[in-house]
């Protein structure tokens, strides 16, 4: 039991944190059409997070979050004035830039970063939830012991679920009809920036914990898993937080106990594990859709 | 293998690459064409779980983990499955091509995490192999890794080549294409069988998550310069070749820079060149 | 500054297009009466979409001397301009009733942070009444007709009550009796003293719905009374061959 609480406990809260930020977001990222942006995110950020790592010389999560800020920003800068320059498409435009971005930012991963174990770019790909764990502390209070990933994740939870509750109707006539709602809309050039910059904030936070493969996959399953029985935007968050919740706790259950399971001679990558879930669960879902509603009334 | 071995092998090694970064750049104007950019990254991703596949199967069947050309039929398989599932998926209500791309993306690369942690857990797994995997390493290929690489490269060529005025008609102006009898569908499918194979060919050289890099960029640069579809192509091949070497030569010259990456960089900076170079040529022209 | 001369919809030289150097439409000038109901006819391509939207501000590269709407720039009177985009632009597998739809087109005047509320859904159900749907209210939009879908858009923009109407292709693809019925809300709203301008496609109805027109083929080639613009020689120049008007 002890173990469970020090390593499975951290393990699970992070993919659930991952979860409610990034599955709260990819709802609008889904319903918008842009189901894509997330990978171009991760790939624009990471110059950024390695640059404050950096500069300061320690995992601060401050100094990640404003180089990450910074290098997302200049990405879509650079793109936009690609896209002006020439008569490249947007999707050439975006990849170029975003690919260049990623490049630098392995470049100075590996040359410079790699000697310290923190930013370890396998980790960056794959997550950590491994390493995640709680030690109760023994003369300070229990939440010392916490990992800090856990309050980043945390706090970008409650950023993500907070702007969703905040600009949902916004959200929704932007993605329902963008020229109808950017005419009519209260403030819709705000609102789109905002969802750039609070997706960034979540990829960004959870990027140390759980990697970009889960990160990729939190952006867009849970929302494709609600879709087909979604009756409202309101009804497909509900859902897709939920069913994300489920998959993202099992399938890191199932994977830290692969050996057990499966007769692996190690666990076995637990963010993989839930991305490879969450994927395979949207066809599923959509097959329980089509059973369910040929039964009659 | 060794390091001296690769020594004695660096113009193999550098002839490879170039070759690979000239059928990168050949292939991309294509993909450029037919707006498939996605599709690369996809299949590069996607091929991760394949080559883990490869590697245990190689291992349970007594060939060794690392057989070369086990490796790129293992990687293409599953990109091949992967460019497969995309279309399939959006197909279904409320999931467009976009969102099927993301999901086929991330199941696979998730797939692939699950199953590298696996063949790291086994005996013969090393760490290194999934590090160069994932970033490319010119100096951590074997010299039958490099030959498969040729190989592949030359064949997948070979192919373009034959079939080039068919795939010219499909991207360039599907309409005719289609009204001249063409097989648009069949002609499609090979351009995806042309980008696995040039994704699989580069994976070790580039990485898997920059390779698709070295298909877009030189392409894109070469669109820059202008001109008839014949000369764009031969273009995009010469900046691709140019980079991926210039990529490669930075690798091993300085410590501990991943070849992707240098490839990619230096690919980039091409284009950079080639957007004031194309305004000139455009102005010239006119 | 706005009085009841103050025109609707003033544009002078406007030219657009979404590529640099490349206009879809050229010199565009043209004034909308209030009260008027004006169709925008001529041929597929000629740039009749790609117009309102210029107008709107959703075409990468716009110029022109002046487009003022109601007697000033967009930018102050928006949420007096109502958009009907087409009907094919909409993806209607989004997940939303009829009624939340419509709802959208009061969120504006909600004020960004609060929520949608009886008087708001009130308000939407008689939107969706007027224009005849008020059983449809709870039904997803993808279970609606084609006809009912277009409906769905009107009604939204009833619901924001608007002064001027841009709507594209209102009657493309739609039964008979959903056509009348749209025709004679619109109608209704021109009798209130609401302006509309209309995408149209099919030169036989243009007579029998609106006032007047405007003839474009990536330039104005006549406007005014309907009469006037639909003659041979017009249709000629601008489709270039022998249009059948069911005259």
């Amino acid at each position: 039991m002890n173990a469970a609480l020090a390593v499975d406990l951290p393990a699970i809260a992070a993919a659930l944190l991952a979860t409610l930020a990034c599955g709260t977001l990819g709802n609008w990222l889904v319903l918008r059409k842009e189901a894509m942006t997330g990978d171009a995110i991760a790939h624009a950020v990471l110059p950024g997070l390695v640059a404050g790592f950096l500069v300061t010389g320690t995992r601060s999560v401050t100094a990640m979050f404003i180089g990450a800020a910074l290098a997302g920003a200049a990405a879509v800068v650079l793109a936009t004035l690609l896209r002006r320059a020439t008569r490249l498409e947007s999707g050439a435009a975006l990849g170029v830039v975003f690919t260049a971005f990623f490049a630098l930012g392995v470049l100075l991963l590996e040359t410079q970063g790699a000697r310290q174990v923190d930013l370890d770019p396998e980790c960056v790909l794959f997550g950590s939830l491994e390493t995640l764990f709680y030690a109760a502390p023994a003369d300070a209070p229990w939440y010392a012991g916490v990992p800090s990933e856990i309050w980043t994740l945390a706090a970008a939870a409650l950023l993500a679920i907070a702007f969703s509750a905040l600009f949902g109707k916004e959200l929704s006539s932007l993605a329902f009809d963008p020229s109808h709602a950017r005419l009519a809309g209260r403030a819709p050039r705000f609102v789109e920036r905002a969802l750039l910059a609070v997706v960034s904030a979540a990829i960004v936070a959870s990027f140390a914990a759980v990697g970009s493969v889960l990160v990729l996959a939190l952006l867009v399953c849970p929302a494709l898993i609600a879709a087909p029985h979604a009756r409202s935007v309101r009804g497909q968050i509900a859902i897709s937080l939920a069913a994300g919740c489920v998959l993202a706790a099992g399938g890191y259950l199932v994977a830290a106990h692969a050996e057990t399971l499966f007769r692996t001679r190690t666990a076995v990558n637990s963010a993989g594990m839930i991305a490879a879930l969450l994927a395979l669960a949207v066809p599923c879902s959509h097959l329980v859709r089509s059973f369910v509603s040929r039964r009659p009334a | 293998m060794s390091t001296a071995a690769i020594g004695a092998n660096t113009l193999g090694v550098l002839a490879g690459c170039m070759l690979f970064g000239a059928l990168a750049g050949a292939v991309g104007t294509f993909v450029l064409a037919r707006r498939r950019a996605l599709v690369a990254d996809v299949a590069g991703h996607a091929a991760l779980p394949g080559v883990a596949l490869a590697f245990l199967a190689g291992e349970a069947l007594g060939l060794g983990g690392r057989t070369a050309w086990l490796l790129l039929l293992g990687g293409a398989s599953t990109a091949l499955l992967a460019a497969w599932c995309v279309p399939a998926l959006a197909r279904l209500r409320r999931v467009g091509p976009d969102a099927a791309t993301a999901v086929v993306l991330a199941g696979f690369f998730g797939l692939g995490a699950v199953l590298f942690s696996i063949v790291q857990g086994h005996p013969a797994g090393s760490q290194g192999g999934l590090r160069t995997l994932l970033f490319g390493s010119a100096a951590a290929m074997s010299r039958a890794e490099v030959i498969a690489l040729t190989v592949l490269a030359l064949a997948t060529l070979a192919l373009l080549a034959a079939f080039f005025r068919g795939l010219t008609l499909v991207a360039f102006d599907e309409g005719f294409a289609r009204t001249a009898g063409l097989p648009v569908r069949a002609l499609d499918l090979l351009l995806t069988l042309l980008l696995v194979a040039t994704v699989v060919a580069g994976m070790q050289l580039a990485g898997i998550v920059l390779v698709v890099a070295m298909i877009i960029t030189p392409a894109a640069a070469a669109r820059l310069l202008g001109g008839r579809i014949g000369r764009v192509t031969a273009v995009a091949a010469i900046i691709g070749a140019a980079t991926a070497a210039v990529g490669t030569l930075a690798s091993r010259a300085v410590p501990g820079v991943p070849t992707g990456a240098a490839m990619t960089l230096a690919a980039t900076a091409a284009l950079l060149v080639a957007v004031p170079l194309g305004h000139l040529a455009k102005a010239a022209r006119a | 500054m706005t009085g009841a001369a103050t025109p609707a919809l003033e544009v002078r030289s406007l030219s657009a297009g979404y590529l640099r150097d490349e206009p879809v439409v050229r010199d565009i000038s043209f004034t909308l009466a209030r009260g008027s109901m004006t169709a925008l006819i001529g041929p597929n391509g000629a740039g009749k979409s790609t117009l309102i939207k210029a107008m709107l501000g959703l075409v990468p590269f716009v110029g022109a001397d002046r487009i003022a709407f109601l007697g000033a720039d967009l930018a102050s009177v928006r949420k007096r301009v109502a958009y009907i985009p087409q009907r094919s632009q909409i993806d209607w597998n989004f997940p939303a009733s009829a009624l939340d739809i419509v709802a959208m087109g009061l969120y504006p005047s909600l004020g960004l942070f609060r929520r949608a509320n009886r008087e708001t859904r009130e308000k939407a159900r008689g939107a969706l009444a007027a224009v005849g749907l008020a059983d449809a209210a709870r039904a997803q939009i993808g279970a609606l007709s084609g006809g009912q879908q277009q409906r769905v858009l009107v009604a939204r923009a009833l619901a924001q009550d608007a002064e001027l109407f841009l709507l594209d292709e209102p009657f493309a693809n739609i039964d008979a009796f959903t056509e009348t019925h749209l025709a004679e809300v619109l109608r209704g709203l021109r009798d209130r003293g609401r302006t509309i301008l209309a995408v149209h496609h099919d030169l036989r109805s243009v007579r029998t719905h609106f006032d007047s027109a405007i003839l474009l083929s990536h330039a104005i080639v006549a406007q005014g009374a309907v009469a006037e613009v639909m003659t041979d020689a017009t249709l000629a120049r601008a489709y270039g061959f022998h249009a059948e008007t069911g005259a």
